[in-house]
């Protein structure tokens, strides 16, 4: 027995001593952050990760535009796709939560940037590279904020990462609060970043000190044109009429100094007018080019690339050619095409389709034409084809925007989906300058016709009041920005959504535009809710 | 009451002895009974025979006797040995010795690092053997044990052939680590889940599993042992939690070398189909969504069957034929397109034998088995090596070793996808318009539709093929030192290989947008065990018999995995095998990992005269996977054991053969997570900045901060049991137990707005209750008939205790991309499944109007929502909203039973296996899919008739109006869930052994059998044994439209020459 014991007494201090080592793990296919931060190219690479997010099932691969851009008054489509967040029901639709996640973990990507990047052994990397990357994390956290704000309204301000800061639980803080991060964000970031002309600002796709100040002025122009009063008539409801409507102070604006801030919008554009960093092109199809990307008068693209993981759906949904649907599924509504001048304006006569062969893919095609009523012009081609419109469903007016791709026959294609373009600043300029001296004055009127004149399209009546400058405008707005995801916060911003929407009712293709109060705001996830004990309550309506 | 029964036995017997002594006459015998291993034997029965007389032996085994002259035969006997009869002449000493019986009771039964016999088992241990594993013709180890053992609950995933099952003992521990039991194969841990480890798959849709326990063949399985309680799990330390599954295969037996064939060849057919709207309804249904739609929104569709001439799009004069539902009859049945009778061949060739020198098996399988759908189907290879030597007096070396090569041929069942056009084969089966056919009759092409693929195109175009290799070697040296010590070196060796090739071609949807997509991933682990054990065993004295076991054991897993995908072929002629060819390359993928598990164990048994048992263990872990502050636990156990039958009262009871108390406790762990789970990690995440892809990195969304505290989940066990045999016909056991987990491991839901999804953390509690109620005995036996009979029932009840912090409510992983309805509750289940309630429909404008949340909507909103489902406001907030949800379900069973019943009648024999289980819900997915009356999808004829009417009674509708829209909320209600108890007959079958007049041929059997004869259930889709989800007992009993169940008829023959 004895013996035993002292066995199993040896054979246990063999086993005791045999090696902690084992016990550690190797990481093999990982790196672990303890290793990382170190160097300037570290800091790039960190921030690079944020940008990446953009390119996501959170973000700008669908769900973040497809809640916003399928839900205004110009816009129609299939009613397999606009059946959801197109018709006011954006909870059946699948990415409803993804944009507050999306948004959000570029924020927590930026904090943990803005976290580690300073402690960098300066003798690892440049202090201007120090000061881009900074003024990146700065840019996108404050550019998040704002997209979450408009939103969602009020949300939780997470100013630094979990890892720094593991309270997870952080209540919603007001619709001011997040504008004065947002602000405060974009100001820090537009000192720190360089212009894109300057070699330190880094690739193209970056953002840079021009795109802070292009957000700078969009965030105060938001905020300007949300806590205002007064009228504004917009085109619309189902016979396509000008229908004046009191404009509602947005939920939470109503602490905000209008003026102020319009004041601060139109100073910040004519700062970055007369930087002369940005120009249009000079003629309208030149913007959507794939030689073109990137292209002066765009400030910032969201980057895509053929043959990598960073293709999109843009061109099936949104081109008339959809090799992979048969025909696109998202067009502009006859009412909207109405809005332009028909054989005048660049932007419809070059930015919509007007013949098009469907279903070519699984059978010969069909050949198409757009707008029925203008059958002499387009029901033949140059070759003498024949071309088809039933006056009815037919009537798709398909965009050229996102259509010059390297592969037009795949899914999932390269195009870039602008975040903003130059032509924005100009027309910024324009509805401040209006609501800064209670009307427009030559330089308004100057910034409007520079955007007109560029699309072919007559300059705008002059003697114009300020509410008919402030409606021309939005409309112009709706023009020159179809379908590039600004029309429906337009509508928000101004106070008019509901209006103007229920103005309309059923809408072309049998898509419904009834909309009630909750389709304001998106509702916070469900997930959040349970998770972040400080939230107590939901959006209204969710 | 009970104790009155035990003090009166003494007195009993006095009374039996003093009346044997009053027609005593005077000649006196003596004589000492021993065991075959010359132990004395105290308490033996020494009887004469035929006559009412009869003593015991004493502590030395010794007895006397005064014989009446009429006595002629001595009858020896003793609880577990051969009884011996021994003829009185002149001697007055008759010494005897008796041989083991070979009786249940004495069977070896393995526990952990070793063996006793099943009557001196401590903790709740269960068997099944040879015999009874091979009766209902499994193709796979875990098959066998379904119903056969309380409390054991294996589940069929789906009906796919090759597919994986759930097993859980004694219901669910974890929210995380899986139910997966630990598997030990001839003494060595088998590293990986049953169901499990498939490698990766274009876009993640596969939820198909494939049994990774495949390379064992049933019909090698010498015996499988269920450890059930923590005192016999605990010597299994950190991986004990879930039960722990031995398996023990076949060895070679002295003698002359025996070959043994065993053929089955079966026809499957699924048993059930699904009643879906004829051509003829499916037209009206389209007309009347349609016609709805027109009325009520206003719109101006054309009817989708108008049964009259229309014009054609683009070409003004000319019309054609649209036709109207009276032109369809039945149309298409896509299920009887799809589905088929399948045959399944399954041949076994085992050679064995042995001498004093060792033994010898060695065995090859051949599997295989067409699914029920076509071109699915499962082709296996085992090759089978069990050795054993004897080298010398005092060296054994042996080893068992197992090849196994799988082909699984897949179609595409069971997917979260909730509405898309890649759901699956059996939802494309289930929607696609019965009336199209197959062909398009005018250009002869495969019909399309755009919401579904064509299901028979699914069947025959699609690619999706796993390929395995399986080794699994256990090898062993034993050296015997003293006559008491011995030692023993295990070692084993685990290798897998799985390779996954998967294409989608232009003819499916998930091939048709990117012009075909093709994949080659795999994944691989091999595993090294090495333990070294002592064993000492020692009889002191007659009355004390001690039994240790101590050893250590080093345990190291490796494992990587690769993905490649292509997208974008020229054409669909190579499939998967050139991925260069594709215009688009996927990023591939690929992930390398270890782990490390180190141990010391001990274990001492204690035995006081076969009737006190004792038995404590404690097992050291260390674990690699865990945070660096807490690598290292360790689990105790205790268990006592009281063999009441060998108490002197009673002794020589007729009626209780056997009567054993059982008491445990033990703490056991579970390890259930992967490797680096404690660590964070940066992952990649690219983006395109100056016309090409840079590098980015950020921390890991998905795997959460890091936490070097992470530890195990720690189960501490109570159990309590009961065994009592009864007339040496019937043995009856009982267990109940207690069990409560703490520092359960989990990914705590972090706000989205933390930047993680979840944090890994130990937190929170569960507890499992239950009662095991086991039966099995001779009810009848004649020389020509018997009647056997094996039942259990289990009863197990799961609650949560705590989630840790102030959690107080959280839900488990999505089921599809938008629900997820297993909550997780203080005082409620794993499991529970939380939803909607609904309150019938909205008949009219006024009831829609009386609604508080509709009074000031607009009229478009409120006529449209006359005839739609109305959901319970349970908030009192108006509008039904998050807060409105409540329990709805709950996916654990009430109990579950398994009855067996055999009957023989001289050379035929019949079986009937039925096993239930009872109260548990089950999520019918496919319902989700198809269920919002609204769309083209075809649906089920009871949909049709249950709709809301207008303008009739409405009283009895079970679903909303049929109306083509795109509004409509379908919440998550009680109408996806449905009560899945069912009882089936598994298994039926008849035998008959042929007489042995064949020459060279020493047995023979012929059977048929029907396993899945019969489904009682109330579930309407396939099949309510189905399990979507595998392991994970969070999502536990979800229909992800799996593959359906089949019945299945075999015949059998086996030969032994």
């Amino acid at each position: 027995m004895k013996k035993v014991i002292l066995l199993i007494a040896a054979v246990g201090m063999l086993f005791v001593s045999a090696c902690k080592k084992q016990l550690q793990e190797t990481s093999y296919s990982f790196i672990s952050p303890d290793d990382f931060y170190t160097s300037g190219d570290d800091a790039v690479t960190a921030v690079n990760g944020i940008y990446s997010e953009l390119y996501t099932y959170d973000l700008y691969i669908q769900p973040f535009w497809n809640l916003t851009l399928l839900d205004d008054d110009h816009v129609s489509g299939a009613d397999w796709y606009l059946g959801y967040a197109g018709a006011g029901n954006p909870s059946t639709y699948w990415g409803i939560d993804r944009p507050w996640s999306g948004l959000y973990l570029m924020i927590s990507r930026a904090n943990t940037v803005l976290e580690k990047v300073p402690g960098i052994a300066s003798d690892k990397i440049t202090d201007d590279l120090r000061s881009r990357v900074m003024g990146e994390a700065y840019f996108l956290r404050g550019w998040a904020y704002f997209q979450l704000v408009q939103l969602y309204g009020g949300v939780p301000l997470r100013m630094h990462s979990l890892s720094a800061d593991p309270n997870q639980n952080i209540p919603r803080s007001s619709v001011k609060a997040v504008y004065d991060t947002v602000v405060s964000d974009l100001k820090r970031a537009e000192a720190s970043l360089f212009y894109a002309t300057d070699s330190r600002s880094g690739q193209t796709g970056r953002v840079n000190k021009g795109v802070a100040q292009g957000f700078l002025a969009k965030v105060y122009l938001t905020m300007g044109s949300g806590s205002l009063t007064g009228s504004i008539s917009v085109r619309g409801g189902q016979d396509n009429a000008y229908y004046s409507y009191t404009k509602d102070v947005v939920a939470g604006y109503d602490s905000l100094n209008s003026k102020a801030c319009y004041t601060l919008a139109r100073d910040k554009a004519l700062e970055l007018i007369q930087a002369g960093q940005y120009s249009l092109f000079d003629n309208w199809a030149d913007i959507w080019t794939k030689a073109n990307r990137n292209g002066k008068e765009h400030m910032w693209e969201i980057q895509s690339l053929a043959g990598s993981n960073f293709v999109n759906d843009l061109h099936s949904y949104f081109t008339a050619n959809s090799y992979n649907f048969g025909l696109g599924a998202v067009w502009m509504t006859n009412n909207h095409y109405k809005n332009y001048e028909e054989d005048v304006d660049t932007r419809v006569i070059d930015g919509v389709t007007h013949q098009y062969t469907a279903y070519r893919k699984t059978s010969a095609g069909t050949n198409y034409y757009y707008p029925s009523w203008q059958s002499a012009k387009y029901s033949t081609d140059a070759a003498g084809n024949s071309y088809y419109n039933n006056g009815g469903t037919d009537n798709k007016a398909f965009v050229t925007k996102f259509s010059d791709v390297s592969d037009p026959t795949v899914s999932t294609s390269d195009a870039f989906f602008p975040v903003m373009r130059y032509s924005e600043v100009l027309l910024m300029y324009a509805e401040a300058e209006n609501e800064v001296n209670a009307g427009p004055d030559a330089t308004a009127y100057q910034y409007l016709n520079q955007v007109r004149q560029r699309s072919k399209a007559t300059n705008a009546p002059t003697g114009l009041t300020q509410e008919e400058f402030r409606s021309f405008v939005l409309e112009e707005r709706g023009r020159e920005f179809s379908l590039e995801n600004i029309r429906r916060y337009d509508l928000i911003r101004w106070g008019v959504y509901l209006q103007v929407m229920n103005k309309i009712s059923l809408g072309q293709d049998n898509i419904s535009k009834v909309r009630t109060n909750k389709n304001l705001l998106l509702p916070i996830p469900t997930s959040e809710l349970s998770s972040n004990s400080a939230i107590t309550s939901n959006n209204p309506g969710w | 009451m009970k104790n009155n029964l035990l003090k009166g036995f003494p007195i009993i017997l006095l009374i039996i002895l003093c009346h044997v002594a009053v027609f005593g006459q005077d000649r006196k015998i003596t004589g000492t009974i021993k065991d075959d291993k010359g132990n004395f034997l105290p308490g033996a029965t020494v009887q004469v025979k035929g006559l009412k007389m009869a003593t015991s032996t004493d502590v030395n085994g010794h007895y006397s006797l005064t014989l009446p002259e009429n006595g002629k035969v001595l009858v020896i006997s003793f609880i577990g040995m051969v009884p011996q009869e021994v003829a009185i002449t002149n001697k007055t000493v008759y010494d005897a010795t008796l041989q083991l019986q070979s009786t249940q009771l004495n069977d070896l039964v393995v526990i952990g690092y070793g063996t006793v016999r099943r009557s001196d088992l401590t903790g709740a241990v269960q068997k099944i053997s040879k015999d009874d594993l091979v009766r209902n013709n499994p193709t796979n180890a875990l098959e066998a044990l379904q119903g056969k053992l309380a409390g054991v609950n294996v589940t069929q995933n789906d009906g796919a052939p090759g597919a994986g099952l759930s097993i859980r003992v004694r219901g669910s521990n974890s929210f995380l680590g899986g139910t997966e039991p630990l598997y030990v194969i001839d003494g060595v841990p088998f590293n990986n889940s049953s169901s499990g480890s498939t490698p990766a798959s274009i876009k993640d849709d596969e939820k198909q599993t494939i049994n990774a326990m495949a390379f064992i063949n049933p019909s090698d399985i010498e015996s499988i042992e269920v450890l059930k309680d923590a005192s016999a799990t605990a010597i299994y330390g950190s991986r004990g939690a879930n039960g722990v599954v031995l398996i023990t295969t076949k060895r070679g037996r002295t003698g002359k070398d025996k070959v043994e064939l065993n053929i089955n060849m079966g026809v499957n057919e699924v048993f059930k189909k699904i009643h879906m709207l004829n051509a003829h309804d499916y037209a009206l249904y389209q007309n009347e969504s349609f016609a709805n739609e027109n009325k009520i929104e206003g719109t101006a569709y054309d009817l989708p069957y108008p049964g009259k001439d229309m014009p054609v799009s683009g070409y003004p004069d000319s019309t054609y034929y649209a036709p109207g539902p009276d032109d369809y009859g039945a149309g298409t049945n896509w299920q009887n397109i799809i589905f088929r009778r399948a045959l399944t061949q399954n041949y076994t060739v085992s050679v064995s034998g042995g001498s004093d020198a060792g033994n010898h098996s060695l065995s090859f399988n051949y599997l295989n088995q067409d699914g029920t759908i076509l071109n699915s189907n499962y082709k296996r290879y085992n090759v089978n090596l069990n050795l054993n030597r004897n080298i010398g007096q005092h060296v054994k070396i042996g080893t068992s070793t197992m090849i196994s090569r799988s082909i699984m041929n897949g179609v595409k069942t069971g997917t979260t996808k909730i509405d898309d056009v890649t759901a699956g084969v059996v939802r494309s089966a289930l929607t696609f318009p019965s009336t199209l056919s197959l062909t398009d009759p005018a250009s002869g092409a495969f019909t399309s539709v755009y919401f579904v693929t064509n299901p028979y195109i699914y069947t025959k175009d699609v690619l999706n093929k796993v390929s395995s290799i399986n080794i699994f070697s256990s090898n062993y040296a034993e050296v015997t030192i003293t006559k008491d010590l011995k030692f023993r070196q295990n070692i084993g060796m685990n290798y897998a290989y799985n390779l996954r090739d998967q294409y989608y071609p232009r003819s499916v949807y998930e091939g048709q947008s990117v012009n075909g997509w093709g994949l080659k991933a795999d994944d691989t682990w091999s595993s090294v065990v090495s333990e070294s054990l002592l064993t000492y065993m020692k009889q002191l004295n007659n009355k004390h018999t001690i039994n240790i076991v101590a050893g250590t054991t080093y345990e190291r897993t490796d494992g990587q995995s690769k993905n490649m995908q292509a997208k974008d072929f020229p054409n669909d002629i190579m499939k998967n095998e050139n991925l260069y060819a594709g215009e688009i390359q996927v990023t591939p993928t690929n992930n390398r990992y270890s782990s490390t598990l180190i141990s010391g164990l001990v274990r001492a048994n204690y035995n006081y005269g076969d009737k006190y048992l004792l038995t404590a263990s404690v097992r050291r872990d260390g674990s690699s996977k865990f945070g660096k502050d807490n690598k290292w636990a360790n689990f105790p156990s205790f268990a006592l054991a009281w063999k009441v039958v060998n108490e002197n009262f009673l002794k020589g009871n007729k009626a209780i053969t056997d009567l054993k108390l059982r008491a445990s406790y033990g703490q056991t762990g579970n390890q259930g997570i992967g490797s680096y789970a404690s660590l964070s990690k940066l992952a990649v995440y690219n983006y395109i900045l100056g016309g090409s892809v840079v590098t980015g990195l950020a921390d890991d969304y998905y795997s959460g901060p890091a936490n070097n505290k992470l530890k195990w989940e720690t189960t501490a066990a109570y159990n309590l049991g009961v065994d009592l045999g009864l007339y040496n016909r019937v043995n009856l056991h009982v267990e109940v137990y207690k069990k409560k987990t703490e520092d359960l491991l989990q990914y705590i839901v972090t706000p989205a707005s933390s930047g993680y999804s979840k944090a890994l953390r130990n937190s929170g509690s569960v507890e499992n209750k239950g009662l095991e109620v086991a039966i099995d005995g001779t009810p009848l036996k004649t020389k020509n008939f018997e009647w056997t009979l094996n039942a259990n029932i289990a009863f197990n009840r799961n609650k949560i205790l705590s989630l840790g912090g102030d959690v107080k409510e959280q839900f488990a992983d999505n089921i599809n991309t938008s629900d997820a309805p297993f909550i997780q509750k203080v005082g409620h289940p794993i499991g529970a499944i939380y939803g909607y309630k609904e309150d019938g429909y909205y008949d009219n404008e006024a009831e829609v109007r009386n609604d508080p949340y509709y009074a000031a909507q607009s009229d478009a909103i409120v006529n449209r929502t006359i005839g739609e489902i109305k959901y319970k406001d349970l908030d009192g907030q108006p509008g039904i909203t998050t807060n409105d949800r409540t329990f709805i379900g709950n996916s654990n069973p009430d109990y579950t039973f398994g009855i067996t019943n055999n009957f023989r009648y001289k050379n035929w024999d019949l079986s009937v296996f039925i096993s239930g289980v009872q109260g548990n819900d089950v999520i019918n997915m496919n319902y989700r899919f198809f269920g919002n009356i609204g769309d083209y999808k075809n649906i089920t004829q009871a949909m049709w008739d249950g709709r809301w009417q207008e303008g009739k009674d409405n009283s009895q509708a079970t679903g909303p109006k049929a109306m083509h829209q795109f509004w409509r909320t379908m919440y998550f209600s009680r109408r996806y869930i449905e009560d899945g108890s069912f009882v089936k007959i598994k298994n039926v079958q008849v035998g008959y052994n042929v007489p042995n007049k064949l020459p060279g041929i020493s047995a023979l059997r012929v059977s048929l059998a029907v396993n899945n004869l019969y489904t009682f259930t109330k579930y309407t889709g396939y099949d309510p044994e189905v399990n979507g989800f595998g392991d994970n007992p969070a999502l536990f009993g979800v229909d992800l439209g799996g593959y359906p169940g089949s019945r299945t008829y075999t015949f059998s023959l086996r030969a032994n020459f």
